[in-house]
């Protein structure tokens, strides 16, 4: 029964590829339904989490607040692991992805990427014991990163031979297998690095593994959500609510990088 | 922005417990119709009807429900079909609970004694019938101990709907630990709410199970 | 977009077969050691003895009430906050065996329970000791009664060993995932996977009939 069904699987899916695309852009599809649904990690303080009194917060989801309110429709909060931001996209799930998400050029295939929100550093964090300079101190140790994240694609490609990566599901796990002493170090966001620093002053940021500019992400092949995301952090840009919210959230407001 | 673990976050934690609920009463419910369907099938006149359900229970039992789970996630979504997580998620449990509760069913129905079936027969009644009159009503008083019990798997494996993005009882768990950075205390807290739940369920299920064997002696 | 495409996730096939390698050699150290569980738990619970009797009790209805995925967080996130630290590879190993063990503890003792006590008496009167009455009266033929069930229990460890991958242990789920995160291609990682679980089930299936052809071949004696 389950092989009959995935042939009708994949004998809709076919259907589905044949059939012309959608003639409505989804910005209009929005706008009518009066929701837009929105990706973001709740596990990944300080861009996604949840507040004293159990709301969702933190920088994304503030961004996503406004984005709403400046389209004048209400908004849904989708709770998103980072490996399924790009399949909630593809697949329709939500409408963008705004979840501590980085732009890479692998990524960019798949999905669009608006202009960057946030400028962050991955970088490397570990007790001041064990301190750490470059990716080559990082043999024999157990470096922790997040599964499908940025910090898991840098490290899967430049981490040295001989280092043993271990991966987990959201940045919650990471951060917690470093705070539990389960990995020696991990590499995550210069954002979350400084709230760990927070709560245990004994976990010290080493060095930095990457620049890491980060944005709001599309579904591909629909130009007039995407002109209408940038239109906005443009705006947000220009009357001065992005910076405050950099400088609320991560403690620094910057210059961003345009395409 | 970092917190203490408290009272509130108790509070979120059995509100998602109560999502952990609905999500298992949803399979459930979904469970019983597509297991009723499984278990007829697999006790039906026609061969061929009974190895579908067999091949389904087969590759159903023999796939993790992390994977089912993920399946009907994309899967639905390949489709074309909209669905929440929530929906994703009762949907593979369903996919899950229709497989073993079929089984159960299927136990059930096979107990009842052939006299029975014959004493039917002899009655003039066909199979339908016999089925429905005689054989289902017997059937229903066994599988209720089982049936209890399976439900308290079905309320713990919905913990792994947490992967695909639901938020229930886990995945608050999940965030409630990254919020406050005190994964001992608050896992302890879910695994503590779990076990009411389903030290709740077990002792129905053997409260059942020792009236129906009282009743049985007698 | 969206029809399938295999082609990234079958480019990747050397993954899946150290994922299945990992999932083999966990799920089969899980099934040994929770044996060796199951069995002092059966024993502990049968001994006669009420302390060490109610400890088997509150063991297996703490397991079996709570979820295996929290119990894994507890273990490894959670142990070490109270200075408890092990490998990843460990905390899978130890929970899962903790797992497997209550479970095989509640087949045990139904399978010992089905012992007739007449034999238990004549084992007595042939001067046996108690160990060797167990193992000779009680175990081997409690054993074969619950082959059955203890087979089905085996392949629900090997199915219940996907849930690892949370704590970064590299098995088939975990690998799928990681898989997907490369191509982007989810259903089909997922497909695949549930393809390479269904052919391990059916092999472990296929060792267990094998076994209990050997173990217990006088069963099919006259056959």
């Amino acid at each position: 029964m389950r092989l009959l069904k995935t042939l009708m699987v994949g004998a809709v899916v076919l259907l589905a590829a044949i059939a012309p695309a959608q003639a409505q852009s989804l910005l209009d599809e929005i706008i009518q339904r009066g929701t837009l649904n929105v990706g973001v990690s709740l596990g990944t303080p300080p861009f996604g989490l949840i507040d004293s009194s159990m709301q969702p917060d933190g920088f994304d989801v503030e961004l996503a607040r406004m984005l709403a309110r400046d389209l004048g429709v209400q908004i849904n909060i989708v709770d998103t692991v980072a490996a399924n931001r790009i399949p909630s996209l593809t697949s329709g799930t939500v409408d963008i992805v705004i979840s501590s998400f980085s732009i890479t050029a692998e990524r960019a295939k798949t999905i669009n990427f608006s202009n960057t929100v946030y400028v962050d550093q991955q970088v490397y964090v570990s007790r001041s014991d064990k301190p750490a300079t470059a990716l080559a101190d990082l043999v024999g140790q157990n470096v922790g990163v997040t599964r499908s994240s940025t910090n898991d694609i840098i490290m899967t490609a430049k981490a040295v031979e001989g280092t043993n990566l271990q991966r987990y599901d959201d940045d919650a796990s990471t951060s917690q297998a470093l705070l539990a002493g389960q990995v020696d170090g991990i590499v995550t966001s210069g954002a979350l690095a400084r709230a760990i620093a927070e709560r245990d002053p004994g976990l010290v940021t080493q060095f930095v593994v990457a620049s890491a500019p980060m944005s709001i992400g599309v579904r591909r092949g629909d130009p007039d959500l995407l002109h209408w995301v940038n239109t906005a952090i443009f705006l947000l840009t220009n009357n001065g609510e992005l910076p405050a919210l950099q400088e609320k959230w991560m403690g620094v407001s910057m210059d961003l990088p345009r395409f | 922005m970092f917190q203490t673990f408290s009272v509130a976050h108790v509070g979120y934690l059995l509100q998602a417990a109560l999502w952990t609920l609905a999500l298992s009463g949803i399979a459930l419910v979904g469970g019983s119709i597509g297991g009723a369907l499984i278990a007829l099938l697999r006790v039906s006149l026609y061969a061929p009807l009974r190895w579908i359900a067999q091949v389904y229970i087969y590759v159903v039992q023999g796939t993790p429900l992390l994977v089912l789970l993920f399946i009907a996630y994309f899967g639905t979504k390949y489709l074309g079909i909209d669905t929440p997580p929530i929906v994703a998620a009762a949907a593979g449990l369903t996919l899950y609970a229709s497989a073993f509760l079929g089984e159960i069913w299927r136990g059930s129905v096979q107990s009842v004694g052939r006299g029975q079936w014959e004493g039917s027969e002899a009655l003039g009644l066909n199979w339908p019938q016999s089925m429905r009159y005689v054989i289902i009503p017997q059937a229903i008083r066994v599988s209720i101990p089982p049936t209890v019990g399976f439900s308290v798997q079905v309320v713990k494996n919905s913990a792994l709907a947490s992967i695909v993005g639901f938020i229930e009882l886990t995945r608050a768990g999940q965030i409630v630990a990254g919020a406050t950075f005190q994964p001992l205390q608050v896992y302890l807290t879910v695994a503590a709410i779990y076990f009411v739940i389903c030290s709740a369920l077990s002792y129905a299920s053997r409260a059942f199970d020792r009236r129906m064997s009282a009743t049985a002696a007698s | 977009m969206s029809y399938l495409d295999f082609s990234g996730t079958f480019l990747r096939a050397n993954l899946f077969v150290d994922a299945a390698i990992m999932t083999i050699v966990l799920s089969a150290i899980a099934t040994v050691l929770g044996m060796i569980v199951g069995i002092v738990g059966a024993a502990m619970r049968l001994s006669g003895n009420r302390v060490l009797s109610a400890i088997s009790a509150f063991y297996v209805e703490l397991i079996r009430n709570t979820p295996f995925l929290v119990q894994i967080y507890i273990v490894y996130f959670g142990l070490p906050a109270v200075g408890v630290r092990i490998t990843a590879f460990n905390a899978a190993i130890l929970s899962l065996t903790f797992y497997a063990g209550a479970y095989i503890t509640e087949i045990v003792r139904a399978g010992v329970l089905t012992v007739d006590k007449g034999q238990l008496e004549a084992a007595r009167t042939l001067g046996m000791s108690p160990g060797l009455t167990f193992r000779h009266v009680v175990l081997v033929p409690a054993l074969s009664a619950i082959f059955p069930a203890l087979t089905s229990q085996f392949v629900l460890i090997m199915l219940a060993s996907s849930v690892v991958s949370v704590i970064s242990v590299p098995e088939l789920t975990g690998v799928a995932n990681d898989i997907q995160g490369m191509t982007f291609r989810s259903l089909e990682a997922f497909l695949v996977v549930a393809a390479i679980y269904l052919a391990l089930t059916a092999a472990f299936k296929g060792v267990y009939a094998a076994i209990d052809r050997f173990i217990f071949s006088y069963r099919y004696v006259g056959r």
